[in-house]
């Protein structure tokens, strides 16, 4: 009840905000302002007789004398008389499309961008997953980057797409730093389309390393079972495809595809990997028909050894709103690991010395079977004056529970204290080669699931104010743990806003902050970081 | 109870965005019909003129509409010949968009797009600057999808924002086409510079429409559009279009220069030129599918 109260007080002051203050609403504005015209048109009687008597009573519009200044203003410009597309301008023109080069037969298309990111994270003192520092976060970096896009027709029907990029990145830690300088080839493959009179379906086969992204939502897309780092902190400019087989076909408003993942290995980080080794066979499917002006979609997936996952989309506009939402249902092995308390920690004596000591305690962390159900529900809503606001209500039923989190959070406690920060400590020197272990097991919902999806409900807003002063934009993204809200967990959320300029052709500057707040046993708060500070520059060609 | 707070900000912003709208826009409907019940056309009859003679179309009309002289044409009429000449079954055109602002360089953008039936399908790919490079559009009917390069997906998008901070939104540029969204009223003729105009006043028929009230200007010679200056509902105008430099585009005169000026934001304005078009031209279906905009990038 007093949340409900809570709602409503607050309702009454935003619909004043919403109501008035964009001048775009006044479209919304049923009530004429004074002076305006009426709502119905002002109908100018003429008979066909005195027709040319009405319209040269009819007074020239305000704006006549702008328009004619403007027209002078433009034929200056030499943009108001357009001269015929040859030469030079033929030229320009087709440097748009990118660097290339085209014949009768094949054409070959490269674009690209070249970036710098810096990254700076303030680092806890203290935090759960990672106690006293040890794990050695990076105290800031640096990441230059390449990327190139080629896209060729190699022969008609048939075309070839790659995307690669070349990064170095810089990682201070200490005093020390870490060059790791990567190449990635993150897709590669051949298109072909199947010659056909257009009005026979369209069939297309592409095989090769490919990126695959479907869903609807914004955030979370649980369907999209192919890319499991569905979080804020994703960088969509390094994410790679994986080896697979696909098949396309388009009719009218109706499109199937059919993929298959063979058993390569895609963990390879040599990015380029035909060998058939021990990963996992993948095959799946997608509906999609456009009907009743909604997008609807049906995708079915199927791991080797797992049983198969069913998931269904939709998506439709209806006046300044979309409405979005997708869900996957499975009966089967969970994507999450959930802790257990296997042993407890118990005294003991050694018999020898007679010494009294603890064992320690074990844990555990397992999947679960059974049925498993994920959904994302949004709404978008546009304003006239370039403002979009955003909001999407996610639900992970295979999340943590209360307990789950308790025991987690328990782990998280015993294993800090194995690592106290006397580095006099005996279990110090044992403690380095566990590192590597521990930094995965501390990070185990990272491994398995983002961790923005490792408990059961969440809340995504965001809002855009774009085209600032012509060339900036503004976004705020927040998202809020809302399991903490009820069962008595500590409260936690992530926020990042973003401010980004664009006043300078092909340049993009932008810089952003990722936020985590929360107490040190929350989920949000037991990061390394409280807050991790980024700035981009970005240059296109 | 910060966090609370947010929540419930952003619960009650939606309770208001869902609840605010829709009486609105029935309420406009009604007005609509109770205020101007003759003036405005039913959809049967804005749709049936152009295929059948002149007076068979006149005879359906209400007495009283207004009609020009000579031609007795409605403002219905008016509208379906303009768009008639615009757009073709099918057409193709490569544009040239100059974004001017006061004390800034001017911004130019370059893209081609594809109609097919006469509009209702429209295919729009971002060629230029590189940074825009694929932010492709795809109109089908009262949709509109966006193929944002980053995540290798389309995602629907709002006809009102603004197309890369332009004054033209998103349906300007792709909803070209006006008799289905708009019944119109025939005012009057204009004289502006020694040329006649038609001066027609539309109202949105639909409420996917992007403009409650449009005023139009129509060549009456050529029966291209001259102007058109949108307001909102209350009366308060928004933009003006404005058409220029009629010239051959593939086998048809047509403006080649249209300009927007914004009345929100004073100073401001965008060029968009056509650089070169051709009418008629066969024209793949599946281009105006989402399938084709996530797949085919080259």
């Amino acid at each position: 009840m007093k949340r409900f109260v809570t709602i409503l007080v607050f309702c009454l002051p935003l619909y004043g905000v919403l109501a008035v203050a964009p001048p775009s609403l006044a479209q919304d504005d049923a009530t004429p302002s004074p002076g305006s015209p009426p709502l119905a048109p002002q109908v100018v009687p003429i008979q066909e007789a005195g027709a040319q008597e009405a319209a040269d009573a009819w007074e020239p519009s305000a704006i006549e004398t702008q328009l004619d200044d403007l027209a002078s203003e433009l034929s200056n410009m030499g943009i108001y008389e357009v001269q015929p597309l040859t030469g030079e301008q033929a030229l320009a023109v087709e440097s748009t499309k990118g660097i290339g080069w085209e014949a009768d037969c094949c054409s070959l298309g490269i674009r690209g961008n070249a970036s710098y990111l810096y990254e700076s994270p303030a680092l806890s003192p203290n935090s759960l997953l990672n106690p006293n520092n040890r794990l050695k976060t990076a105290e800031r970096s640096d990441q230059a980057l390449l990327s190139l896009e080629v896209n060729a027709m190699v022969a008609p029907y048939i075309a070839w797409r790659a995307k690669g990029r070349v990064q170095h990145r810089s990682e201070w830690s200490d005093g020390q730093i870490q060059p790791e300088d990567t190449r990635y080839l993150d897709q590669g493959y051949f298109s072909f389309e199947i010659p056909r009179s257009w009005e026979a379906p369209a069939l297309y086969f592409a095989l090769g390393k490919q990126r695959l992204k479907w869903g609807v939502g914004t955030l979370w897309n649980p369907v999209d079972t192919f890319n499991q780092s569905q979080n804020l902190q994703a960088n969509h400019d390094t994410e790679e495809g994986k080896v697979l087989y696909r098949l396309d076909s388009v009719w009218r408003e109706l499109d199937l595809t059919l993929i298959s993942i063979p058993r390569f290995d895609h963990n390879d980080l040599t990015r380029v990997n035909f060998s058939p080794k021990q990963g996992e066979s993948f095959i799946g499917g997608k509906v999609h028909v456009f009907l009743w002006d909604a997008d609807l979609s049906y995708y079915w997936t199927k791991k080797e050894q797992e049983g198969a996952k069913q998931g269904v989309s939709f998506s439709l506009q209806y006046h300044d709103v979309q409405y979005y939402g997708e869900g996957l249902f499975w009966h089967g092995e969970s994507n999450l690991r959930y802790p257990e308390l296997v042993e407890k920690r118990t005294p003991g004596v050694d018999p020898v010395s007679g010494k009294a000591y603890t064992n320690p305690a074990r844990y555990d962390f397992q999947t679960r079977n059974g049925n498993f159900h994920e959904q994302t529900f949004g709404l978008q809503y546009t304003f006239l004056v370039d403002y979009t606001l955003v909001t999407e209500y996610h639900h992970n039923q295979e999340g943590y529970s209360k307990k789950d989190m308790d025991i987690y959070l328990q782990y998280l406690r015993y294993i800090g204290g194995k690592y106290p920060r006397d580095k006099r400590s005996v279990e110090r020197v044992n403690s380095e080669a566990n590192l590597e272990s521990q930094r995965s097991l501390l990070s185990l919902g990272n491994q398995v699931h983002p961790f923005a999806n490792l408990r059961q409900n969440y809340l995504y807003l965001s809002f855009l104010w774009k085209n600032i002063f012509n060339r900036s934009q503004v976004q705020l993204e927040w998202i809020e743990n809302l399991d903490a809200q009820y069962d008595g967990a500590k409260q936690s959320s992530f926020a990042r806003p973003t401010l980004t300029y664009t006043g300078i052709p092909r340049y993009e500057f932008s810089a952003y902050s990722q936020l985590y707040q929360g107490e040190n046993d929350s989920e949000f708060g037991m990061r390394e970081s409280d807050q991790v500070n980024f700035m981009e520059i970005k240059y296109y060609f | 109870m910060q966090t609370k707070t947010l929540l419930s900000l952003v619960f009650s912003g939606f309770a208001f965005a869902l609840f605010a709208q829709v009486p609105l826009h029935l309420s406009s409907e009604e007005v609509q019909q109770r205020e101007a019940p003759q003036e405005t056309p039913t959809a049967e009859e804005s749709a049936t003129p152009a295929e059948q003679s002149p007076d068979a179309a006149r005879a359906q009309k209400p007495a009283q509409e207004p009609r020009s002289p000579i031609l007795g044409l409605t403002g219905d009429e008016i509208i379906k010949l303009a768009d008639e000449k615009m757009v073709g079954e099918t057409a193709r055109f490569l544009n040239q968009m100059i974004i001017k602002r006061p004390g800034m360089e001017d911004m130019i953008a370059k893209y081609e797009t594809t109609f097919q039936g006469r509009g209702e399908k429209v295919l729009l790919r971002m060629l230029f600057p590189p940074e825009e490079a694929g932010k492709d559009l795809l109109l089908l009917d009262e949709n509109m999808w966006q193929y944002i390069p980053k995540l290798e997906r389309s995602m629907r998008v709002a006809g009102k924002q603004r197309f890369m901070g332009s004054d033209f939104d998103n349906a300007d540029l792709l909803k070209v086409s006006l008799v289905n969204d708009y019944s119109g009223t025939f005012v009057g003729i204009e004289k502006i510079k020694g040329r006649e105009y038609f001066f027609v006043k539309l109202e949105k028929k639909r409420p996917q429409a992007t403009y409650d009230r449009v005023d139009y200007w129509v060549d009456r010679e050529k029966h291209l559009p001259f102007r058109e200056v949108y307001y909102t509902r209350s009366g308060k105008k928004i933009k003006t279009l404005q058409y220029l430099n009629v010239g051959l585009v593939g086998n048809r005169q047509v403006p080649k220069t249209l300009v927007m000026i914004s009345e929100l934001r004073p100073n401001n304005l965008t060029v968009v030129q056509i650089l070169e078009g051709n009418y008629n031209l066969p024209v793949d279906p599946t281009w105006f599918t989402r399938a084709y905009l996530e797949r085919k990038r080259i």
